[in-house]
């Protein structure tokens, strides 16, 4: 009498058919260009940095007129295409600056961050991009990669795993795409030392952003806080005496000062709390910026190399004469 | 009375700032210390810390040792952070023109004792 039938009669259902696939595609990344969410005007920017954005659109515009009419394609057969890269410290306006250009060039754009191309699996990451490509020569968008330094950072020179392999085919990959396309690719970075200089050589446009001057925080505050908050706030002071702070960071504090004040059932916002919000960020930028100065590594060594550094004998006495230093011993 | 005050006030951002450096160091050297007995619970042994000016700007560098019974291995862990020439003590920053490495350690110690 057979035993367990039930459970028996489980488990075979659970057995894949030989029928059956086995579902191996993994999920299609899709492109979605939208329309361009700010104009040149929304951007409080450095006279020189506008104008150079201003130059970007204009070879833009103009982009036709020398490569078809006056006949650059014959001369630069590879170099058809037009690539910027945004570059400076965080919250800058570079995102904004890439959507003022797809704009006033009249195109979608697609933002691009590499968490939305890169693929747990190998070989993945690279089709991604191919196919990024392919979608936007097909609908001619703009392709706006932010955070690019995670995309254009230097090759792997001492491949030791498989991860370096892969980083490296995603570069060349992206080196081949780069160039066969001939529309226009928008990069922005906060990081442009990391880039590999054959990334760095095919774009034409590099343009710096530096953080707001006093006017230009002046106007930055200004365009910040809404008109129908009621605040007591004198915005002059407030743009002379806390300079280092991006448009972010300016839109950060104002939110930090509305909200405060709502919590306190205030019927304005007080000059104090936009101050105290805008002290805790520059305290908190501090803190961030010594860390990132800071550069740590350990390796392991020898018992010998150890004693010698620490002036020390084998058994752990102070050397007499030692040419090293004296240690400190513990903290 | 003025000159006094100022010079009060001069001397006192002086001396913060140079309580700053050495705090800075002292701070990360705990920090490595502290490290060390949770990451690998190894035993701190000994450090010494440097000056240097490294291309244009002015670095603080701290070697320690320790030694780790687990994995039974001694370790160097340096850390190094870049600092704003303002930071260092004028008799420091005199001593790295010349690009040499300089050691603080006996300096340090006498600052943590």
């Amino acid at each position: 009498m057979p035993i367990n039938t039930n459970r028996q009669t489980a488990e075979k259902s659970s057995e894949p058919k030989s029928t059956d696939k086995i579902k191996t595609e993994q999920p299609q990344v899709e492109f979605k260009p939208t329309d361009p969410i700010y104009g040149i005007d929304d951007i409080i920017l450095a006279d020189d940095t506008k104008e150079e954005i201003k130059t970007v659109i204009n070879s833009r515009k103009n982009w036709q007129k020398v490569f078809i009419e006056w006949d650059m394609r014959s001369v630069l057969k590879q170099r058809k295409n037009l690539f910027v890269n945004l570059y400076g410290a965080p919250g800058t306006g570079k995102t904004m600056a890439a959507h003022a250009i797809a704009k006033e060039t009249e195109q979608k754009i697609v933002c691009v961050n590499y968490a939305d191309i890169e693929s747990k699996y190998v070989g993945e990451t690279s089709k991604n991009l191919v196919k990024l490509f392919e979608q936007a020569k097909e609908k001619d968008f703009i392709i706006f990669f932010d955070e690019a330094d995670a995309l254009l950072s230097k090759r792997v020179t001492n491949m030791s795993s498989s991860t370096d392999v892969s980083v490296n085919q995603t570069r060349s990959v992206l080196l081949t795409l780069l160039n066969d396309y001939d529309g226009m690719i928008i990069f922005a970075t906060n990081f442009i030392s990391n880039f590999d200089p054959a990334f760095m050589r095919r774009i034409q446009f590099h343009v710096k952003f530096e953080l707001p001057n006093e006017t230009m925080r002046r106007k930055l505050w200004d365009m910040y806080i809404p008109e129908k908050m009621p605040v007591r706030i004198d915005k002059c002071i407030l743009a002379r005496d806390y300079d280092g702070l991006s448009g972010s960071d300016i839109s950060t504090a104002v939110l930090k000062a509305a909200l405060k004040a709502a919590n306190n059932n205030l019927p304005e916002v007080p000059q104090e709390y936009f101050e105290e919000a805008v002290k805790s960020i520059i305290s908190s930028q501090k803190e961030n910026r010594q860390d990132s100065d800071v550069t740590i590594t350990r390796k392991p060594i020898s018992k010998e190399e150890a004693m010698k550094q620490l002036g020390r004998t084998d058994k752990g006495e102070c050397l007499e004469n030692s040419s090293n230093e004296r240690s400190l011993v513990t903290v | 009375m003025i000159n006094f005050i100022a010079a009060a006030l001069i001397s006192a951002f002086v001396v913060t700032e140079i309580l700053d450096f050495w705090d800075e160091l002292i701070d990360g050297l705990t920090k490595i210390v502290n490290s060390v007995k949770r990451l690998m619970s190894g035993i701190f042994q000994g450090a010494k810390a440097f000056v240097q000016k490294v291309g244009g700007a002015i670095r603080e560098i701290v070697k320690s040792y320790s030694y780790s019974e687990r994995e039974d291995q001694w370790y160097e862990t340096e850390r190094e952070r870049k600092v704003d020439s303002s930071e260092v003590p004028a008799d420091i920053r005199s001593r790295v023109s010349g690009g040499n490495r300089v050691d603080v350690t006996n300096e340090l110690e006498l600052r943590m004792a």
